[in-house]
């Protein structure tokens, strides 16, 4: 044994030349090759092959960017913002056409869209908006429009209660969060306007896991009564899927409630047809992905942009939930 | 006392020490005076290095006190160090990544404002080598010094400090005799310039070279403290060991050496440089040298505990030759290997006797990967009866066992493979007389039964009366085969010395 | 009569120093990444303002953490003191202030983790790594578990702008800091009495050693780099992020390992971690500029780190004659017996 071991250092000198020159020259091969791509573009996201959300969003945005002529260059700062701002750095000294960032933590970007502007290089942000006054900084943002998330999920109670008066929890995402605070304000905006036969009788954060949600779910039945609660709206499916337990837990069938939330995912899809949860809003991970790269390639071919280029916040029930165009994709 | 003795420069009275249940100082009193070699000199664990770390300060007494220039010592290691009292450790206390001049002041730096004075730290310690006359690359690191030159370079330290008592600990153990010279003639102008030294060996001739009283210690307590001129150096060591000492030649076994069992060619590995080696079923082959010569290292090369840079091993089985590479075929193959250091290599301390020797016997003592705890238990107290473990119980942590019936729980483990070829280093270090000629049963038995058995041995009364053939190890080589008639202590340690081969 | 020899001349001193230094297959590695990447990728060096802030982003911490493992302890809250002294920093109004008491906090989180180590005896892995745990979640708490913004943005993002040429406030201070800790640990006797703790520390306390007060240096130094780190870091993103940090952990226990540093104490230098951290920071930002993925990044680094780990000289000698004694067996197999 101990003379096998002793084999591994040699190999391992020989080893190291090699990654190191298969590592760079992969990659460095792409680049000398710009025939082919019309324009350099960085896109600096927090998540990637690692997460969901992710596996389904990179192979989107890079099938437009092959489709665009658009060469990616993709980092994955894993939500640390320092990695991120880091990431940046490396960016904007690599003088890209146009960067693309996905806010790993939204407060601290401020410092990479001043060296990317001092730089003269164009951002877009996708997925998740930059801060109101940091707006000014980029071009234009593609993704969820959260608040218009809110409200589609308010809408299809709304619908769904059809002017019968009803009483209803609320499960908000993580305290703080722009998110969670766009989503809460669209769905409570909408129903104080539109839908006065519903009421708010309590709400509670979840934090957007599931066991904080059936605890927060779980709590507000017992304080109001769960007798007198016709609904549930929670920020996410994850955490509606916590309250649909809470209930579940106290014998009560979910079905006979009205139950909303947002997000078609792998786990909330099929709560919508089997009835448990009446309907949700769907986010496409591949069109965030896609339009991340086509708002980007708008901006550089200098055509007009939106402030906003929002995802359509298609409602999701029972009657389309098995439908194609809807699958859930994380 | 004669009235025109100076006053002692370190007077300790009445030391008691205990560890644990076992007293290791016992009432032992001590008196220094300034100018004085005073030779402290016992068997091992006769308590001489503990009561060296009592006068240092480094171990508190239970009882009786230390006074240096008539002043209560306190405040432990440091309190020591700033009374006058430098200690030379048997076991090096250097710091092997620092420079040489470093580790001479080390605890004594020199600084201003806590910057260290880099010049005045080179003056001081090349002054300290200077002393000692020795001279040594002040900026080489100690890692790459030789075992002799880090000896010298421990004292340097200790001097450095300019001690009013300086203690060495058995400084010799590691030097050549020219180096011994070297390090007595300096000891000796110390003391002519005032200083007073404690000096402790098991080297008698050495004592009797520079020292000017002698202090035996048996057992933790004073059998004899004398000036050196009443005393000779047999009486010595017939208090020393409490009888009378000759060589018991007589014990020894008449060899019948069979077979090969084991044959190593060539082979070289940290600190061994191209060794043959063969050993005879029935025979004791014993391997001496000073410390640091490479015994070690070959044998664990040879056992393949450690990588070989070169050569092969073979050992026949059933007259069949397999070629040794690694240590767990070895083991499969019949050969067992008693380590140096058994209390981290060759036992699991907080593990029962009977799991200890059940250890390399797994295969033996279990049924579908089950332990057969009768079987093994039966298995294990027949070796501990064989070994004379005492007392026999079996089911006791190893740990909480004399380091002599540690020892023989070790042989016991190999005993119960009934190795064809295993290998003993130092298999008596640190065990009592009775322990040892136990050991050394056990050691001709297995020889007597057809083992093979290699012995490596800094002990060399214990090398002589054991060894069919005795080879002798200098720096990584074989220098020199004695057989058991030609073998004495003599020829052993010139050849071990490398004596003929020096100059000086 | 004269015992040992003198070491003379020019070559056999060059020759020594080479034998006595740890860094040597640091250096290697960074000599190879630096070909490669020079041969590959030369934006990572005429972009090398950013390659000194990413050096200066792992390094920083690293540094810090090369005095704790010289005495053969180690620090694995450095990261969650990053996080906490940043949002301590960020939740008081007034940036100096602000900046006063997260680094005290650096030191006081050094001082109980010397306490833990030194007094109650708990092995320090343990003690820092229960440390680890309880100051992130101290983070937490102190944010709210969201990010907490600067009062003064601008005064954060003036902090991320260039002094002089490409040297930016956080690169300063990491030199100032290297050049602190490299005097320190050569020149001042504390500092170098660092290497006898770790070297052996039974022989530095019979040496009289303060052996329990230069443990707690080695902390509170760990403890305050790490808190510096979250001060830099918190100004220049302009916000504190309590879960920040989670990359620098082992970043900066790679980049001492490749330097050279023992973890079992007494070998090693700052140097030699200025090495490590300059060998990632050059890779990370050529294979980020040459679009690698993070994750495959990973495993260049982990490669890296287990190869400057497993070509220690001692083993490379043994390696070559192994592999020697390998061909030589292949040859004695020919001949038919």
């Amino acid at each position: 044994m101990r003379n096998t071991r002793t084999m591994f250092p040699a190999a391992g000198l020989l080893a190291v030349a090699g990654l190191l020159l298969s590592g760079c020259a992969g990659a460095g091969g792409d680049s000398s090759d710009g025939s082919a791509s019309t324009y350099n573009v960085y896109a600096l996201l927090p998540q990637g092959t690692d997460q969901p959300y992710g596996t389904t969003y990179l192979p989107a945005m890079q099938a437009k960017a092959d489709e665009l002529g658009i060469k990616l260059t993709i980092t994955n700062s894993k939500y640390d913002a320092d990695t991120q701002a880091s990431d940046c750095e490396v960016a904007v000294a690599a003088q890209p056409d146009l960067i693309i960032l996905w806010p790993a933590v939204g407060d601290t970007v401020r410092p990479c869209l001043e060296a990317a502007k001092a730089a003269g290089i164009p951002v877009t942000a996708t997925n998740s908006d930059v801060n109101p006054e940091d707006k000014s900084l980029i071009k234009g943002y593609s993704g969820p429009d959260t608040y218009g998330q809110g409200q589609a999920s308010a809408e299809m109670m709304c619908d769904a209660a059809a002017g019968a008066p009803t009483n209803i929890i609320v499960i908000n995402g993580l305290t703080g969060n722009s998110t969670a605070i766009n989503r809460h304000d669209g769905f409570a905006d909408y129903i104080a306007k539109s839908c006065t036969n519903i009421t708010i009788l309590a709400e509670q954060p979840g934090n957007w896991n599931k066991d904080d949600s059936q605890i927060a779910a779980s709590e507000m039945l017992t304080s109001v009564g769960a007798e007198n609660v016709q609904g549930i709206y929670a920020a996410d499916d994850t955490m509606v899927a916590g309250a649909i337990d809470a209930l579940k837990a106290r014998g009560i069938d979910p079905s006979s409630l009205i139950i909303t939330s947002i997000g078609n995912t792998k786990l909330g899809n099929p709560l919508v047809i089997s009835g448990e949860l009446y309907g949700t809003v769907f986010q496409s991970s591949s069109w965030d992905g896609e339009n991340a790269v086509v708002l980007a390639y708008n901006v550089l071919t200098g055509k007009p942009v939106e402030e906003n280029l929002f995802m359509p916040s298609v409602k999701v029930t029972k009657d389309n939930a098995s439908d194609p165009s809807v699958a859930p994709e994380w | 006392m004669k009235p025109d003795m100076p006053l002692p420069v370190l007077e300790a009275s009445s030391i008691v020490k205990r560890f644990g249940g076992a007293v290791a100082v016992d009432d032992v009193s001590i008196a220094v005076s300034a100018g004085e070699i005073h030779a402290v000199v016992g068997e091992n664990g006769a308590g001489k290095s503990t009561l060296m770390r009592v006068l240092a300060g480094i171990l508190t007494a239970d009882q009786g006190t230390v006074k240096v220039g008539g002043e209560l010592l306190e405040g432990g290691a440091k309190g020591s160090l700033e009374a006058g009292i430098a200690l030379v450790h048997q076991e090096l206390s250097l710091i092997p990544e620092m420079t040489v001049a470093e580790n001479i002041m080390l605890g004594s730096t020199p600084t201003s404002y806590g910057f260290i004075r880099t010049r005045q730290l080179k003056a001081a310690a090349a002054e300290a080598l200077d002393e000692i006359g020795v001279s040594v690359d002040l900026n080489e690191s100690v890692a790459r010094l030789s075992v002799a030159l880090r000896q010298f370079v421990e004292i340097a330290r200790a001097v450095a400090r300019k001690p009013r008592v300086l203690i060495l600990d058995e400084p010799t153990a590691t030097l050549t005799p020219a180096e011994t010279d070297h390090l007595l003639a300096m000891l000796q102008r110390l003391a002519n310039r005032g200083m007073a030294i404690i000096y402790i060996s098991h080297r008698i001739p050495e004592v009797f070279t520079i020292c000017t009283t002698i202090t035996v210690l048996r057992d933790g307590k004073v059998v004899d403290s004398t000036p050196l001129v009443e005393t000779t150096p047999s009486a010595v060591i017939d208090k020393m060991v409490g009888r009378e000492l000759s060589l018991d030649l007589s014990s020894r076994r008449v060899a019948t050496p069979g077979a090969l069992v084991l044959s190593a060619r060539g082979i070289r590995a940290h600190n061994v440089n191209g060794v043959d080696l063969d050993v005879r079923s029935g025979e004791i082959i014993g391997l001496g040298g000073l410390v640091g010569a490479g015994r070690t290292e070959l044998v664990r090369a040879i056992v393949g505990a450690d990588p070989r840079y070169g050569g092969t091993v073979t050992l026949w089985v059933d007259g069949h030759p397999r070629n040794i590479t690694s240590y767990q075929p070895a083991v499969r193959a019949g050969i067992g290997y008693v380590p140096e250091e058994r209390r981290t290599d060759g036992l699991a301390l907080t593990m029962s006797v009977s799991d200890n020797i059940a250890l390399p016997n797994r295969r033996e003592l279990s049924s579908a990967g089950v332990i057969l705890a009768g079987k093994t238990a039966r298995f294990a107290s027949n070796l501990a009866d064989a070994v004379g473990l005492r007392p026999p119980v079996i089911t006791r942590d190893v740990g909480e066992y004399s380091g002599g019936n540690q020892q023989k729980v070790v042989i016991a483990k190999w005993l119960g493979r009934k190795p064809r070829f295993i290998v003993l280093d130092e298999p008596t270090r640190g065990v009592d007389v009775g322990a040892k000629a136990e050991i050394h049963r056990i050691v001709r038995e297995l020889a007597d039964n057809g083992a093979a058995v290699l012995v490596v041995s800094s002990d060399l009364p214990e090398l002589l009366e054991l060894s069919d053939v005795i080879h002798v190890v200098r720096d990584g080589r074989i220098t020199g085969t004695l057989s058991a008639a030609d073998a004495n202590e003599k020829s052993v340690m010139s050849l071990a010395s490398g004596e003929n081969l020096v100059g000086a | 009569m004269k015992l040992g020899t003198e070491q003379s001349g020019l070559l056999g001193r060059v020759r020594n120093l080479a034998a006595r230094r740890t860094e040597g297959r640091g250096l290697i590695l960074l000599a190879l990444v630096i070909i490669v990447v020079a041969i590959l990728e030369p934006t990572a060096f005429t972009a090398y303002s950013v390659t000194l802030g990413r050096v200066a982003l792992i390094g920083l911490v690293a540094l810090g953490l090369t005095a704790v493992i010289l005495m053969g302890e180690l620090d694995l809250s450095v990261a969650s003191t990053l996080a906490v002294s940043g949002v301590i920093m960020a939740s008081i109004p007034d940036l100096g202030l602000g900046i006063v008491v997260a680094l005290a906090a650096g030191i006081l989180i050094g001082i109980v983790n010397a306490v833990f180590v030194v007094y109650v005896g708990i092995n320090s892995f343990i003690a820092t790594l229960g440390m680890l745990f309880a100051l992130r979640g101290l983070a937490f708490v102190i944010s709210d578990e969201k990010p907490v913004r600067l009062s003064n943005i601008d005064a954060g993002i003036a902090f991320g702008a260039p002094l002089i040429g490409p040297v930016t406030p956080r690169v300063l201070i990491f030199i100032v800091a290297f050049i602190a800790l490299q005097v320190f640990l050569t020149r001042v006797r504390a500092g170098r009495e660092f290497y006898a703790v770790g070297g052996n520390r039974q022989a530095a306390f019979d040496a009289g050693i303060p052996v329990r007060r230069r443990i707690f240096t080695g902390f509170m130094i760990s403890g305050f780099v790490a808190a510096l780190a979250g001060v830099i870091n918190t100004l220049e993103r302009t916000a504190a992020d309590p879960t920040a940090g989670s990359s620098v952990l082992l970043a900066s226990f790679a980049a001492a390992i490749i330097g050279g540093v023992v973890l079992t104490g007494g070998r090693g230098s700052v140097v030699g971690t200025l090495i490590g951290a300059l060998s990632l920071g050059i890779l990370q930002v050529a294979l980020t500029l040459s679009g690698v993925q993070t994750d495959i990044q990973d495993i260049f680094i982990g490669s890296i780190l287990l190869i400057a780990v497993i070509t220690d000289p001692t083993q490379l000698r043994a390696a070559a004659a192994s592999v020697r004694s390998f061909f030589q067996r292949r040859e004695k197999a020919q001949i038919p017996t």
